[in-house]
């Protein structure tokens, strides 16, 4: 079984994010990046897979060339091949535009199980699913969190509110990681030592014949206009406990007027 | 690029292990310093990961890494928080083992380095006594040969990982009256009959133990003695350098933890009315040991660089132990006194930093040694050869176990010649003409006291001179003494301890490397064997 995984190589979830200078888009100078976590559910599943039910598994992101140690960390951790496609020096991408990259890479590779996190944490626009399943015509089952392979098919749990939904599709088919899924590891060092050895083939929007112009910068279906960050938290304000009934009626007009949440 | 020495991969594997010590290790820290110990499934879990057998061959489970990988680790190590983890850790795979690794038989390293490779064993390497640390020549446990087995008799202490451990390589003294070419290293089981261990409670370092171990007529496989009898001297001084790296590279890593956790602090602590890191006078304290580390931490990698490229960097390791662990043990009482009353309560990590950091100038050859090894090198001008051995291959593989290089064989040796004269006039039925192929070199040899002081022997490729006293312009002058140079000669005294020992004096090292390769070895002196 075959498996393809796309990942996105975001600013670590720990980074102190702060605006950049036109407004719209993040100050990168400090950030560290990684993989994106629920990326790292789906590459560790497609790796158990593959481990116990043979195979091969490459993974692919958009991304420009720093993505590249995301994407032999995923070598380290046991994927067979990596493909980037360049994003050096492009105008912002909307998911639209990665979507049809994505497709427009992975289109000709044959695979079984087409691999993806399911949100990105970076934008967090959780579209890039959808749309990369209707593009490759794929049936997509996102919120996975157990999965169950059947000969030319998976039953999946997926997370539904306040229960768990199983459905079962034919493969190949899109599966979206949710967190629960497994326990991705580390990479070995051994693992580390093969991957430097690997080559990351790099493809341009052109290769794949997307024209970027159409989905990127003002042309992109989504642009960003404005960024700002979440008001900055105020002080604790404490309410004396002196008279129990008092400090509830206290704490209920707080909410009420001030916090308006009531 | 950020640095010369690493790369990509590098920093890879220390994003993993800090992940993995942060996550894995770090918040039992305070459960097994109070236990005083650390439990089996970490180690396993790290052998999984392959963290036990960085520098070791893939043939052995390992992962045939190099130096920076190992530095990329050990400085991970200490957010473990706990000295005494990184201690357990780091002498398991770079101090126990190296000799096994090195010297030991297949049957050894099946038993013995694999598994510790794998996390299921643990080790402990045996060398100091109660009167014999960094003065190995003085030890007193001895090994006794009965049939087939070792009969073993003696004390040792200071030995991390003694209690826990599942085995040990223990230096045992095999001739009584040589002094250091009498000691050999035998590896055993720790449940031996006749083995009792006694955990030394300790200032700091709670979670690693540290053992007295008593060894009572205690019977060893013959087969278990490492590489070959007498030998073991010059087995434990391979892997001094690496040890004295190890040890100056975790204490860089404690440093690196102990000044961010101090930023931390300083950030969020505030007195009259501002942080602390806006008093001047903190700022350029906290400045100055910034500045210090950084110079120590270069120190650590140039050493790195000069054993990765083959150098002994005897001089270099013993500096970057001694300047890693002395600026440790300052930096955490300047880091203490910054977190104020915090700093000296268990609450906050300055307290157990503290306490670890004071060992570290004592264990791995105390800074005294270190600072004597530097004196012998710029003040006396010993230099220090790479340390090979030429005179004894390991033993071959044994049938079924993993192919491992052996070393070649060696001609038989030739029959001894009388005198420093003799040895002399020997030279040129000696020499191997694949040695000294395309070289001409002339070597002046000056032995005090002799009745022979002066020598002159000239290579020109194939062709060797020798002539009685000193005659034109040397590219490579040695001075010594008779009785050194015919111990050397002779192979009763191996010219690398002579080097240690200040013994020889080289002018010239790469040359005197090669003309000690450029001739067949003669049998030993009479009355020496």
């Amino acid at each position: 079984m075959n498996h393809i995984v796309c990942l996105a190589y975001v600013p670590d979830t720990e980074t102190k994010i702060k605006i950049g200078a036109d407004g719209k888009s993040i100050d990168e100078s400090d950030v560290k990046w990684i993989v994106s976590p629920y990326d790292e559910y789906a590459l560790e599943e497609a790796i158990k897979t593959k481990e116990t039910k043979g195979g091969t598994v490459t993974v692919v992101t958009f991304g420009p060339a720093k993505a590249d140690v995301g994407l032999r960390e995923c070598l380290a951790r046991g994927a067979n091949e990596a493909v980037r496609i360049a994003a050096d020096g492009l105008a912002q991408v909307d998911s639209l535009g990665v979507a049809k990259l994505l497709a427009a890479a992975i289109k000709p590779m044959p695979f079984d199980v087409l691999w993806l996190g399911n949100k990105g944490v970076g934008t967090d626009a959780q579209t890039l699913v959808p749309m990369l399943a209707e593009f490759l015509d794929l049936p997509h089952v996102n919120l996975v969190t157990k999965l169950e392979w059947k000969d030319g098919a998976v039953t999946c749990w997926r997370e539904i509110e306040g229960a768990k939904e199983v459905v079962e599709t034919p493969l190949p088919a899109l599966i979206a990681a949710q967190k629960g899924l497994n326990e991705p590891r580390y990479a070995s060092l051994k693992g580390i030592m093969a991957a430097k050895k690997k080559t990351i083939a790099v493809k341009t929007p052109a290769d794949l014949g997307v024209d970027v112009a159409a989905v990127s910068g003002d042309k992109a279906a989504v642009r960003w206009t404005k960024l700002e960050l979440p008001p900055a938290r105020q002080a604790v304000k404490l309410i004396p406990a002196d008279d129990p009934a008092k400090a509830a009626e206290e704490l209920l007009r707080l909410l009420r007027d001030e916090a308006k949440v009531l | 690029m950020k640095s010369i020495y690493f790369g990509e991969e590098h920093e890879l594997f220390r994003q993993t292990v800090r992940q993995f010590v942060e996550s894995e290790v770090a918040p039992h820290a305070d459960e097994w310093e109070a236990a005083r110990r650390i439990p089996r499934s970490i180690w396993r879990r790290m052998g999984e990961v392959g963290f036990l057998g960085i520098l070791f061959p893939e043939a052995l489970g390992g992962s045939g890494a190099g130096l920076f990988h190992a530095l990329s680790f050990l400085e991970e190590l200490p957010r473990s928080r706990m000295g005494g983890f990184c201690a357990a850790v780091s002498v398991q795979q770079f101090i126990a083992t190296g000799a096994l690794f090195r010297r030991g038989t297949d049957a050894l390293r099946e038993r013995y380095l694999v598994p510790s490779i794998r996390g299921e064993k643990v080790g402990a390497i045996a060398i100091s006594e109660p009167d014999a640390g960094s003065d190995v020549a003085a030890i007193r446990t001895s090994a006794v040969r009965d049939g087939d087995e070792w009969v073993i008799d003696g004390a040792k202490t200071w030995i991390t990982n003694g209690v826990e451990g599942d085995f040990y390589v223990v230096a045992v003294k095999t001739d009584r009256d040589a002094g250091t070419g009498g000691i050999s290293l035998i590896a055993m089981d720790s449940d031996l009959p006749g083995i009792r261990t006694n955990r030394l409670q300790k200032m700091g370092w709670h979670s690693s133990d540290t053992a007295e171990i008593v060894f009572e007529g205690v019977r060893v496989p013959a087969a278990n003695l490492i590489g070959r009898v007498n030998r073991g001297f010059y087995y434990i001084m391979e892997t001094f350098a690496v040890e004295r790296l190890v040890t100056a590279a975790i204490g860089i890593g404690s440093s690196i933890l102990a000044l961010e956790e101090t930023r931390r602090y300083m950030e969020s602590r505030t007195a009259f009315g501002r942080p602390l890191n806006r008093f001047q006078a903190l700022r350029h304290r906290l400045a100055d040991l910034a500045t210090e580390l950084e110079a120590a931490r270069q120190l650590v990698y140039h050493t790195a660089w000069l054993l990765e490229n083959g150098e002994s960097a005897i001089r270099e390791s013993a500096m970057s132990k001694l300047l890693a662990t002395e600026l440790n043990k300052r930096l955490v009482d300047d880091c203490l006194q910054f977190f104020g009353a915090c700093g000296y309560v268990e609450e906050y990590p300055m307290e157990r930093f503290y306490r670890d950091a004071r060992v570290s100038t004592i264990v791995a050859g105390t800074s005294e040694i270190m600072r004597e090894i530097v004196g012998k090198t710029d003040l006396d001008g010993v230099v220090f050869g790479p340390v090979e051995d030429e005179v004894s291959p390991a033993p071959p593989p044994s049938p079924g176990a993993p192919a491992f290089p052996a070393a070649p064989a060696l001609p038989a040796p030739l029959p001894a010649p009388d005198g420093l004269a003799g040895f002399f006039r020997s030279l040129p039925s000696r020499v191997r003409p694949e040695k000294t192929a395309g070289w001409k070199s002339r070597f002046h040899f000056r032995f005090k006291g002799s009745s022979h002081p002066e020598w002159t022997v000239v290579i020109d490729g194939p062709s060797v001179t020798v002539a009685e006293g000193l005659d034109g312009a040397a590219d490579c002058v040695v001075q010594s003494s008779e009785k050194v140079y015919l111990g050397i000669e002779s192979g009763s005294q191996s010219a690398e301890t002579a080097f240690l020992m200040g013994k020889v004096k080289v002018s010239n090292l790469s040359e005197m490397m090669k003309y000690v390769k450029a001739f067949r070895p003669v049998a030993g002196t009479p009355g020496r064997q």
